[in-house]
């Protein structure tokens, strides 16, 4: 594997020099003049060429020129546009400042990206999310949430109350690498979706990618949503954070080593407890809902950066998450306390070899766990459930020629997967179960960029990836009555199975006009950690699950087609963008998480089966003036077969046929700005009984098809305003008021059967009774930054 | 694990923070009634078997409604592999509905295994079950709850038997107060954190329905307590395991919504039981 990276190695710095001989290289950085920070997409145009680049995710930018003098124009949204001249006579390094808009006329939406990326931009099924933009949108607890705007995206499910899945394109909750600074992340979330569970300050740049996924991401089939923390100011120390009603965050930057590097610490905490604490000289013991549970967590996230030198830069990063719920209630003997936590961490460096090859190597690890700890009278229970990875990777991105790039690189993942330990304690009889797979996970990846002219450009890629469940692990067999007969011990490190996958790819750009372009993708891709849920809403007990014997990997076929058209010089942009997806090795439970205590081997309860998905995706969204927003609607089937639990093709729980999501903003003065957002959604799919019978006094349902009804249609409406307070040099802060689900609806979460009467009365009557979780919620939030 | 399973629940009750509960509407299909078997054999005694249709889920159920879902016209036999009898249809006041297909020449002998065919309507559904060797306990007692004055559990002590995978399943009536064996809370058990170990389990008392689950789960000092301790075979078992976990989960978003009633009746519903019993009398002090 080595040799073959030496050797591209080898090949392209050769190659690349034979070309580069005659040119220049422009290289610079661009910031914000005012926090210093680096500006990502920016765009630098070389006006007598027609020519220019977009800054990389640091801010950093390369243009090669062949000597003469050069009017540039740097522009960026939401800044006040820079042109200037230079002249080249050998290679130039700028700096450049550029002055938000926002300083002189009030805070303005902004979007860190080329202002006609929808058009121009190889990839389709691409979003980028500025974290100033989502969070001017309304919120639960007027807490900014990523994920939620990312959900109000063309494509990707918008409901998520109550459940902190994301589903994209028809793929399940699992199918998505969800990666902040390079870290990945198995079920990010807090209780129930209630809270956002990435601090929107310490955000930077986020991008959603939902089809044609490069070869440089690997491990997740549907969608990566890639989460870059902020890097911290390298001027002055300065500060943000918010004060709401049940949470309070702060992030802290700072300089370090005299502008060479930088840090920035934010954390935050829930005070739910603090409540129990203070409500309870109020409220009765027996009426309070504290008494008996209590709920909160913290997470905190650190970025440290560092230039070695004019071409290396170090970064370490690390994430955290914890909530923790207990519940005890003295008079049936019951207590529980349930935990489950992300921390994750890395470092990385990365090195610019030439003007035009770059490396970056990162070596980190991810954990994830979830556990309970019960305890009912005499009876005791622990279960655990968790992932923690060991990974790193080396990149390397490599431009040939102004048409064409290169990025090629390696990584290795070494996962340990513990999808159940149980210890339980019944009366002095112990009996403790761990199942634990150990695997690894290597690959190979090659992705390229090519522009055949100024019209057509495509980028495609192949990414080979070899998984092995190695040992220790004990197989065993069972005899007719389900007792074990027979077993084979693997050893430490020894295979028990492997699998090799090719994941290809490719997207094409072709522009029609300036305004205008069509674009397609392809690709195929493999996923070896299964997250196979327990019930119908995503929960922190999901169970993750390697692939074994019995779990074949997770394949993934899409294809989309869209036509994309910039109007009014691309302030407003608009696509119509259509996909299909096949899946297969899908994966479920047969039995619900019930049954997992009882199983010497969780992949005994495993059912597989397949999928397909399609639909169309149509996307309107103003980006700029005083009124900004967007239109999002998607119409679309999401359809699974399992042989196991029906013989047709049935709708997937989250099969969605309308979803439509508008969002709205807008900057009334100086000091208020408004925003809205409103969505409506297809019911979920249920499984309902069509018939019920009576065995020992008991009524039992009796089920035909599976997710044949509909839960009523989701639909919500969110306003929020956004009053700017005092503002002096370094200081301002804001008062947000939010009200989330306005006209009160009461969104089906679930629904169950109430059957009242007595069997022996001869009377009995059934009702469907709906649950719904959040009624209006107003609140307020006091965020500040200095 | 029955603790498990409630300790579930309370879990999700307390995460449900419930803001209303209103009545959704759902226009059902057309639905085809199906035969419902809830039969039984025991060592030493006549087949019992209750046989019903099943009837469309949102249909109102009154007495006179109830009273048509009765099969009272079917065709009921049980065979033992030798030889075959129809069963005869009398009226019962225990069990719904009151209409009660009992044998009077084969009875139930532990080890064998007994068909059971019903013919209604030119549909004939079958089932299969044995009865298996009961397992004889060690002790029985009633023990007062901690901080409890007069509430407790029932209590019983047994080895069970290497070899074979053992089920097991429980029924209390309370002298005086129920007018049949109901199952315990939880009542389904099986060896397989015991195999060949000595045991001791508790029972809570079951709900008398699951219409009503406000019933006590607590035995009262001072409670005659007649117990049915059985074994039952695998079919069974799975069956009595899975109608356990509907009545439970049914709508619930944090179970598996893929589970189904596993009968061994085919071509119908329900249960054709086997059981190897033993009885206990158990007087609560």
């Amino acid at each position: 594997m080595a040799r073959i990276v030496i050797l591209y190695f080898l090949f392209f710095t050769f190659t690349s020099n034979l070309i580069a001989q005659q040119l220049f290289r422009l290289s610079g950085s661009v910031t914000d003049s005012v926090t210093h920070e680096y500006l990502p997409n920016a765009s630098v145009e070389i006006l007598e060429l027609q020519k220019g680049t977009v800054s990389d995710g640091s801010g950093r930018f390369e243009l090669e020129l062949p000597p003469g003098t050069y009017q540039l124009r740097v522009s960026f949204l939401g800044y006040k546009t820079h042109e200037f001249s230079i002249p080249l006579a050998k290679n130039e390094t700028l700096k450049i400042r550029l002055t938000p808009i926002s300083v002189e006329v009030g805070s303005v939406t902004v979007s860190s990206r080329k202002p006609d990326e929808n058009v121009t931009s190889v990839q389709a099924g691409v979003l980028q999310i500025d974290s100033k933009q989502f969070s001017k949108l309304p919120t639960l607890m007027g807490e900014p949430d990523i994920i939620n705007a990312i959900r109000l995206t063309p494509g990707v499910q918008s409901v998520g109350e109550g459940n902190t899945g994301i589903y994209v394109r028809g793929g399940d909750a699992g199918q998505n690498l969800i990666l902040l600074e390079n870290m990945p992340l198995y079920n990010p979330s807090h209780l129930l979706g209630f809270f956002p569970v990435f601090n929107s300050d310490i955000l930077g740049q986020v991008r959603i990618i939902k089809g044609g996924i490069p070869a440089n991401y690997g491990g997740k089939a549907s969608s990566v949503i890639d989460l870059a923390m902020k890097e911290g100011n390298r001027e002055r120390f300065c500060g943000s954070g918010s004060i709401g009603l049940l949470s309070s965050d702060l992030t802290l930057e700072s300089p370090l080593s005299k502008g060479k590097g930088s840090l920035i610490v934010s954390g935050r905490r829930t005070y739910l407890d603090a409540i129990k604490l203070l409500s309870q000289p109020f409220i009765p013991s027996s009426k309070n809902f504290f008494e008996q549970t209590n709920y909160y967590f913290y997470d905190g996230s650190i970025k440290f950066t560092h230039q070695l030198g004019s071409k290396t830069r170090l970064t370490l990063a690390a994430f955290g998450s914890k909530d923790t719920y207990t519940l005890t209630d003295n008079e049936f003997s019951v207590s529980n306390k349930m935990n489950w936590a992300n921390i994750a961490g890395n470092a990385n460096i990365k090195h610019t070899f030439s003007d035009n090859m770059a490396m970056g190597y990162t070596l980190g690890i991810t954990n994830y766990f979830f556990e309970i700890d019960a305890g009912f009278n005499t009876y005791k229970f622990n279960l655990y459930s968790g992932v923690r990875d060991w990974f790193q990777n080396l990149d390397f991105t490599h431009k040939l020629t102004d048409k064409s790039r290169l990025k090629y690189g390696v990584a290795y993942t070494r996962h340990l997967l513990t999808p159940n330990k149980v210890a339980i304690d019944v009366e002095k009889v112990n009996f403790s179960n761990t199942n634990q797979y150990f695997s690894n996970e290597g690959s190979i990846y090659l992705q390229g960029d090519y522009s055949f002219n100024s019209n057509l450009s495509i980028s495609a890629g192949l990414r080979q990836t070899y998984f092995q469940h190695v040992g220790p692990y004990t197989q065993y067999s069972r005899n007719e009555v389900g007792q074990i007969d027979d077993s084979t011990v693997y050893e430490k490190n020894q295979k028990v199975i492997d699998f090799l996958t090719w994941d290809p790819n490719l997207s094409w750009v072709y522009l029609l006009t300036n305004q205008s372009s069509v674009k397609g993708t392809f690709s195929i891709t493999h996923q070896f950690i299964h997250l196979a849920s327990v019930g119908t809403v995503s929960l922190p007990t999901d169970v993750w699950l390697p692939s074994t014997q019995f779990i074949e990997p997770q394949k993934v076929g899409l294809v989309t087609l869209g036509y994309f058209r910039n109007f009014f010089d691309n302030v407003v942009e608009t696509s119509v963008e259509a996909y299909y997806k096949k899946m297969s090795n899908q994966i479920e439970f047969l039995n619900g998480v019930l049954d997992n205590f009882d199983n010497t081997k969780m992949e005994q309860n495993i059912i597989t089966g397949s999928g397909k998905a399609y639909g169309i995706e149509f996307y309107m969204k103003k980006q700029l003036g005083k009124t900004t927003g967007s239109i999002s609607y998607t119409l679309s089937r999401t359809l699974r077969q399992f042989d196991e639990i029906n013989s047709e093709p049935f709708p997937a729980k989250y099969d969605r046929i309308h979803d439509l999501s508008i969002t709205l903003n807008h900057e009334l003065s100086n000091r208020w700005n408004l925003s809205a957002v409103f969505i409506y959604a297809t019911g979920n799919a249920m499984t309902l009984p069509t018939g019920r019978y009576i065995i020992q006094g008991n009524v039992a349902n009796d089920y035909t098809a599976v997710n044949s009804f509909r839960m009523p249609a989701y639909h919500r409406l969110d306003l929020s305003a956004t009053c700017q307070l005092m503002k002096r040099n370094n200081w301002e802060s804001s008062l947000i008021f939010s009200v989330y689900n306005v006209y009160n609806r009461a969104n089906p979460y679930f629904i169950y059967f109430q059957v009242k009467g007595d069997i022996d009365k001869y009377y009995l009557s059934v009702a469907p009774k709906q649950i719904s979780l959040f009624p209006i919620l107003p609140s307020v939030t006091w965020s500040f930054k200095f | 694990m029955k603790h498990v399973q409630q300790l579930f629940l309370i879990i999700i009750a307390g995460f449900t923070l419930c803001q209303a509960c209103d009545e959704p509407n759902f226009e059902m299909e057309d639905y085809q009634s199906k035969i419902v078997v809830d039969g039984w054999i025991e060592q030493g005694k006549f087949p019992q078997v209750l046989l019903t249709l099943s009837a469309p889920y949102f249909s109102d159920i009154d007495s006179a409604s109830l009273r048509d879902y009765a099969l009272t016209r079917a065709k009921a036999s049980i065979s033992n592999g030798e030889v075959s009898e129809v069963l005869t249809l009398k009226p019962n006041n225990v069990y719904f509905p009151p209409y009660l297909y009992v044998g009077t020449s084969i009875k139930g002998e532990i080890g064998k295994t007994y068909t059971l065919t019903v013919e209604y309507a030119g549909i004939t559904a079958v089932a299969t079950t044995t009865i298996p060797i009961p397992v004889t306990l060690d002790s029985v007692w009633f023990a007062l709850e901690p901080n409890q004055d007069s509430s407790g559990l029932l209590w019983l002590k047994f080895t069970d038997p290497v070899i074979e995978k053992n089920y097991y399943r429980t029924l209390t009536q309370v002298k005086n107060e129920d007018s049949k064996y109901i199952p315990t809370y939880f009542p389904n058990f099986n060896d397989e954190f015991f195999n060949g170990q000595e045991i001791s389990v508790s029972l809570y008392k079951g709900n008398k329905t699951s219409t009503n689950k406000e019933d006590e789960l607590y035995y009262t000092l001072g409670d005659t307590i007649m117990l049915k301790a059985t074994s039952i075979d695998k079919s069974s078992f799975e069956f009595w395991n899975s109608f356990q976990k509907e009545i439970i989960n049914t709508g619930n978003p944090f179970a598996s919504n893929n589970a189904r009633v596993k009968s061994n009746v085919t071509n119908g519903l329900g249960i054709w039981c086997g059981y190897g019993s033993t009885y206990y009398q158990i007087i609560a002090k």
